[in-house]
């Protein structure tokens, strides 16, 4: 098939999707997919490719363009094929609302008699962290920074951080399982959430199974045991009412109060039940709650790339791009220069922070060609350079800069860390922590703070890969983002 | 699945149905270009494969099963609706033949369907715009024509080229469009 018989399959394909296509046309649609596999294969991926953008919807809010969200779909012409095309793409989401309930036939027929809802793509929270997360199947996207419409996370591994539009906070502890369904309300169906709501979020309910537990000030955890259908909630600040979910019995539960809610009742004890009470060390993360999250892409904060040669065509809008090349070919050699504006962390001491890098394929070199990588992680200290820009920085200019791939002057720099990307890892997140970055936080008077990333692994063949990491202006993946955790904050409690 | 007990059982389906749930849809709306229709089929493909769960043999591939059961239920809304519909329908021996191909190909398209994010963040701005005006904002072509100052006709000529190309890109056909080596050092 040439590219001329492609291009008009998937024209035909535009307009049958649309209604749009005549007899005429369709009837030589039909002939050239009768007989022809290539065609088949190719009418069927364009197809299928629609119906899963269609269902996908969600996973494109992370890429798209700034477009309004809450336009109404109508046409002069009172067209509504479109609309009508995406008003029934629901059964997925009315399915996931059938996981919060022990299975039982009942309920199955109730879901499938519901009338068919609206796509519910508004944007109702946004991870704000995710540390050391491994996910599960989802149907939301899962990167920091992600806005997320109503759906279902799963995480398998790590901690993760979800802050509602309504303010309210719930951080996963894995293996979790939340379901999404208004900036107001989610569904735990497994694992540990701990929740904390602001007063702008009074009423922010977290159901489970078996009960479901309203807001009335602060914070709460609450721990699902998806094996036994037995959830655990315990109030870690104010008040939270617990509404049994089978006998509609509830209580009014006060700081460090706690019940069990079974399936059949709602129990109230002093102490845990035995088996999840270690599961409640959980009280010690709240912590991690009042981190604030401060990206390349705030303020005046900046991101950028410095190679040593120009070399045509190797640059990649998105990505600030790093690499250790083979010896010899040093004008290959990048380094990575970002820059937080700290101004909305005011003058607070910094107690504990973390850098965060999103890793994304470069498209540049083979993953397979480098071993495991390690990166050093340097501030700068010579706050007079903390001035840097991005159209004008490059190998000669760039603060600190010296000519090897990971040399700079450590007379103006201090090291901050080190991480390490595994062979043929080219996405998730890659951090450095410790006490190294506080103390170089607390030491910047100007708010603006400049880090420097190199390869400290060199290449050893030829055609390696240039680690990708998104920038400020990467459309799908989180931006470079600092989260710090500022003393006072942590006072609170 | 008959030693199982009613609870175990439903919970068993709920799970291989949640697993397969989206893929289940998409193969539905692949063969069924109305939404309205597609809903239709799927709520009874979903009845049907609980009422005869009995009948899947636990361990083997509950989405080749769910999708015969959908196929077959397309197959009986297009004799149902058939005569009484105003929409162009391929033939009974040409819709087989598509099945048949789905089912050749079904594993290739669906493993590479995880690229779609990272496909659509590929294209252009332009052509990003219009994908989500069309996906995530439910806009007419006329309305994306109108919004980026296009022709109505030259609005399907860049979709279908955007589809074209994000298909390319799933597949990895013709390679990928940004993908260089570094030089030959």
């Amino acid at each position: 098939m040439n590219n001329k018989d492609r291009q008009q399959i998937a024209h035909w394909v535009e307009l049958l999707l649309d209604d749009q296509i005549s007899a005429a046309e369709f009837e030589q649609l039909e002939q050239v997919i009768a007989n022809d596999s290539d065609a088949q294969d190719l009418y069927l991926q364009l197809r299928y490719l629609d119906a899963r953008l269609l269902l996908d919807g969600v996973h494109l809010a992370a890429t798209r363009p700034a477009v309004r969200r809450d336009d109404k779909v109508s046409t002069a012409n009172g067209d509504t094929r479109t609309a009508n095309r995406h008003q029934t793409i629901s059964p997925t989401r009315r399915f996931i609302g059938v996981l919060a309930i022990v299975a039982v036939f009942p309920f199955l027929l109730v879901w499938w008699a519901m009338p068919p809802r609206d796509v519910p793509s508004v944007i109702i929270a946004e991870i704000t962290d995710s540390s050391d997360a491994v996910w599960a199947e989802c149907m939301l996207p899962t990167a920091v920074g992600s806005q997320l419409s109503a759906g279902r996370l799963k995480i398998d591994r790590g901690l993760v951080t979800i802050r509602f539009k309504s303010g309210a906070e719930v951080i996963l502890e894995s293996p979790a399982e939340l379901q999404l369904e208004t900036a107001m309300r989610g569904t735990l169906h497994a694992g540990i959430a701990v929740v904390e709501v602001p007063e702008s979020a009074h009423g922010f309910t977290i159901a489970t199974p078996t009960a479901e537990a309203i807001d009335h000030g602060t914070a709460f955890a609450v721990i699902v045991d998806a094996s036994r259908n037995v959830s655990s909630i315990e109030v870690l600040a104010g008040e939270v009412e617990v509404r049994h979910a089978k006998t509609d019995s509830s209580r009014r539960l006060f700081k460090q109060q706690h019940l069990t809610a079974t399936e059949d009742k709602l129990l109230e004890s002093t102490v845990p039940p035995t088996d999840l009470e270690s599961k409640t060390a959980i009280r010690d993360v709240p912590s991690d709650l009042s981190f604030q999250r401060v990206t390349t892409a705030m303020g005046h904060g900046r991101d950028a790339t410095i190679s040593r040669g120009f070399v045509h065509g190797h640059k990649s809008d998105g990505l600030v791009l790093i690499k250790n090349p083979l010896e010899g070919y040093d004008q290959y050699s990048r380094k990575g220069y970002f820059s937080f504006d700290l101004s909305s962390i005011s003058n607070e001491q910094v107690a504990a922070a973390r850098f965060v890098l999103t890793l994304q394929p470069s498209g540049l070199g083979f993953a397979s060609r480098v071993s495991d990588c390690s990166f050093t992680v340097y501030g700068l200290t010579n706050e007079a350079r903390d001035d840097w820009s991005t159209q004008h920085v490059d190998w000669q200019t760039a603060p600190a800069n010296l000519s090897g791939a990971t040399e700079l002057d450590t007379n103006q720099v201090q090291k901050i860390g080190r991480f390490v990307v595994t062979r043929g890892q080219q996405y998730g997140q890659v951090a450095v922590e410790g006490q190294e970055l506080v103390d170089f936080l607390n030491a910047d008077t100007n708010n603006s703070v400049t880090f420097i990333v190199v390869r400290d692994t060199k290449e050893e063949r030829e055609n390696g890969l240039v680690h990708g990491f998104a920038s400020r202006t990467n459309a799908a993946a989180a931006p470079p983002t600092l989260l710090i955790r500022a003393e006072s904050a942590a006072d609170r409690r | 699945m008959k030693e199982l007990n009613e609870v175990d059982r439903s919970e068993e389906f709920i799970k291989l149905l949640a697993e397969h749930e989206r893929r289940l849809t998409a193969y539905v709306m692949t063969f069924v270009p109305r939404a309205a229709d597609a809903d239709d089929i799927l709520q009874e493909t979903k009845l049907g494969l609980w009422q005869s769960f009995d009948q899947f043999v636990a361990g083997t591939n509950f989405g080749a099963w769910a999708r015969q059961a959908a196929f077959n239920r397309i197959l009986d809304f297009r004799k149902r609706k058939g005569r009484e519909s105003q929409h162009l329908m391929f033939s009974d021996c040409c819709i087989e033949n598509l099945a048949v191909a789905f089912e050749r190909s079904e594993g290739l398209m669906d493993a590479r369907f995880g690229r779609l994010t990272h496909c659509v963040a590929k294209l252009p701005s332009e052509h990003r715009q219009i994908v989500s005006l069309r996906y995530h904002d439910s806009k007419s072509v006329d309305e994306i024509a109108e919004k980026m100052s296009r022709s109505v006709a030259a609005t399907y000529r860049v979709l279908s080229r955007i589809r074209l190309a994000l298909r390319d890109c799933i597949l990895e056909i013709g390679g990928d469009s940004r993908l260089q080596s570094e030089p030959i050092q």
